[in-house]
């Protein structure tokens, strides 16, 4: 059993509108899966059916080996760390009552409680006082204790709902540094996010768009296959009229403003000499971005 | 153990709540301190009128006392029949003496004179009883042979059942709102917020989240019972007749009550404020339908029906008669098996309705 988590043809539907339509795809063991897409793009809708929180139109999604069906949602459930969209810490409670809870609603014995604690405090290095109320921490350390929170009943499965989303750049490659920690313990990952940069860490990636998962592959995977051709970073000598920005793309099958720059790839790599004229041109390896743009675009 | 857990974290969060000690000591107290003045409040410029022949010195003074003390205010009454005088308000209160005179029966040692009282306001009706029982008695107490018997008449509300009547009210009205309001918002606030959705992704039971949530708040409203009872017997005298544990045992009924009713009426509202609005609602409705400050003997047959469902109603009766009168055993085991029967209703819908998705 090479998969944690399988879901196939899945639907969820409210009222007549697919949130998610026709969804098929599998979470090998140990691995970082990114799940990106815009927002409104069914991720969390996703999630919440993968966590057991909202029920599939149709489909079928198996944590584990069990299938999601009656009387078997609380064995999923014990394998699965959830930390949702927003860190559902409470504020009013300090950091060692909230995990006191956390630890209670999965029956983790006080035993285990103590030791998987110091194991995730030591993983996130935290050094904040427990007794501190969640109301008065940073986010970035919010989002630190929600993760452990989450972790706190030893699931093999981690899923995180943005857990990037609202906290500042440091945190956040901070806590990408976490998550690659995470799998180190076996834990086996799935997070959302619509920061492209970021998925660069994942192992494979789905990329979702109107509740539709439109590419899932690795990183290089899903560059090499939207892109078959070099993709060059051009900037204009001088700033592009329109005359010239028209002209240029049609020369290209991509043609993307980014910074001050355009990404361009073209339909005839021998076109190239007729860019130089009015741009510095270099070569680059296209970013997720790219491709999720390519992948969009390329449908419209 | 995933009790034991819930309600701790419960007790830890409402307890930390700076509102909640103004919702459990700070209201009620103010409530019955209000009640308090409301009922002890002056009553003045009182109209009082007399049937008095002008020989009939006992009566004349007790009225002219009365005029003296400036509560009262003279009327003249003799055009009109004594009980016609009150219904047309010219009036608040008349003196009848006797025919022959109180003087005379007051020698015969028949001293017997009615006072009618307009007691449509029954707070006011009260004071003039008591305001002329005393007069009275100061005025003749030097006629020791012969003690005099004043009858009062109370017209329009002749009971005037009035501790009896609003402050168990107050006090059902009271722990009602606050447990209630504190149930159904604590589980609002958890689905506003979001960690609703991470409880649930636990593998946690439907009950563990229902018994998590109503045990808490019955210890909260237990507490608030005794604030609501001592505050009622230190600023308001009311009386304790009945037997404690009975009392204990009927608000324990009554508190899982309104801790069921919360629970049931946050499985309808995703967030603070509605549950907020939707508690006023049903508040409102339900304090009309109690008898609290309405008797439930005064509406019409249907609407008396639904007062006989409210299990709020069902609770002031039983305060009443408990503190009241004692607790009549058959009395009291009737209306709380009313409670209960409702208690297990609502815990029947509440649990049906309430789901561990967010579908
Ligand atoms: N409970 C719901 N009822 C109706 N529509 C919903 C509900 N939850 C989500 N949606 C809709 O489904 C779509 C997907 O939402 P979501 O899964 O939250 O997207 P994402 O997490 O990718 O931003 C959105 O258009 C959203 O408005
Ligand atoms: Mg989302």
């Amino acid at each position: 059993m090479r998969n944690i988590v399988e879901v196939q043809n899945l639907c969820v539907k409210f009222g007549d509108f697919f949130a998610v339509k026709d969804v098929s795809f599998a979470v090998t063991y140990g691995e970082i899966f990114g799940f990106l897409g815009a927002n409104g793009a069914g991720k969390t809708t996703t999630i919440r059916v993968i966590c057991g929180l909202t029920h599939a139109t149709s489909g079928e999604v198996i944590i584990a080996g069990e299938h999601f069906i009656k009387g078997k949602e609380d064995i999923i459930k014990a394998n699965v760390g959830y930390m949702s969209q927003r860190f559902t810490l409470y504020n009013d409670l300090t950091i060692k009552e909230n995990l006191d809870f956390a630890a209670t609603t999965h029956n983790v014995s006080r035993k285990d409680l103590q030791r998987n604690k110091s194991d995730l405090f030591d993983l996130i290095q935290f050094n904040k006082k427990e007794s501190s109320l969640v109301s008065e921490l940073p986010s970035g350390i919010k989002q630190q204790v929600a993760l452990v929170a989450a972790l706190i009943h030893q699931p093999k499965l981690v899923v995180l709902d943005e857990p990037t989303a609202g906290v500042s750049p440091v945190s956040r490659a901070y806590f990408w540094e976490l998550i690659r920690k995470l799998t180190k313990m076996n834990k086996t990952v799935f997070v959302t996010t619509h920061y492209m940069d970021e998925a660069e860490n994942c192992d494979r990636i789905a990329l979702m768009r109107s509740g539709e998962l439109i590419a899932i592959g690795t990183v290089p995977e899903l560059k090499n296959n939207t892109f078959s051709t070099q993709m060059y970073n051009i900037t204009p000598k001088k700033p592009l009229i329109n005359d010239d920005a028209e002209s240029i793309s049609r020369l290209c099958l991509l043609f993307e403003p980014y910074g001050i720059h355009y990404h361009v790839v073209l339909k005839h790599d021998a076109d190239i000499t007729s860019l130089e004229d009015k741009c510095y041109v270099e070569k680059v390896n296209p970013s997720l971005e790219d491709v999720f743009i390519k992948l969009v675009e390329g449908d419209r | 153990m995933i009790l034991i857990g819930f309600i701790k974290k419960e007790l830890i969060q409402t307890l930390r709540d700076p509102k909640l000690g103004v919702m459990v000591l700070v209201a009620p107290v103010l409530q019955i301190l209000l009640f308090g003045f409301a009922l002890t409040n002056d009553v003045v410029n009182i109209r009082l009128g007399a049937y008095i022949a002008p020989n009939d010195v006992i009566a004349l003074d007790i009225y002219n006392a009365a005029i003296a003390s400036k509560r009262f205010l003279p009327v003249d009454v003799s055009n009109t029949a004594p009980e016609k005088a009150i219904q047309q308000g010219i009036a608040d209160a008349v003196l009848v003496a006797p025919p022959g005179g109180l003087t005379r029966a007051a020698g015969n040692c028949n001293g017997k004179m009615q006072v009618l009282v307009d007691a449509s306001n029954v707070l006011r009706a009260v004071s003039i009883d008591g305001f002329i029982q005393n007069i009275t008695q100061r005025t003749c107490h030097h006629l020791t042979a012969s003690p005099l018997k004043i009858v009062v008449r109370t017209l329009y509300n002749p009971t005037l059942e009035t501790t009896t009547f609003t402050v168990p009210g107050v006090m059902a009205m009271l722990l009602m709102t606050l447990v209630m309001i504190l149930t159904s918002t604590s589980i609002a606030k958890e689905k506003e917020s979001g960690t609703f959705e991470t409880i649930i992704a636990a593998p946690i039971k439907r009950r563990h989240i229902i018994l998590g949530k109503t045990i808490p708040f019955a210890i909260v409203g237990l507490f608030n019972v005794f604030v609501i009872l001592i505050s009622g017997r230190l600023l308001f005298h009311l009386p304790f007749k009945g037997n404690f544990l009975v009392f204990l045992l009927e608000n324990m009924l009554f508190v899982t009550c309104a801790v069921l009713v919360g629970i049931l009426m946050s499985t309808f509202v995703t967030n603070q404020q509605q549950s907020m609005l939707c508690s006023f609602i049903v508040i409102f409705v339900l304090i009309m339908l109690s008898g609290s400050f309405f008797p439930v003997e005064n509406m019409p047959g249907w609407l008396r029906i639904l007062a006989y469902i409210n299990p709020m109603a069902h609770h002031t009766f039983l305060i009443r008669n408990i503190l009241l009168k004692g607790g009549e055993p058959l009395y009291v085991t009737a209306h709380m098996f009313a409670i209960f029967a409702t208690n297990v209703l609502i815990a029947c819908l509440a649990f049906k309705r309430f789901k561990i998705t967010l579908d």
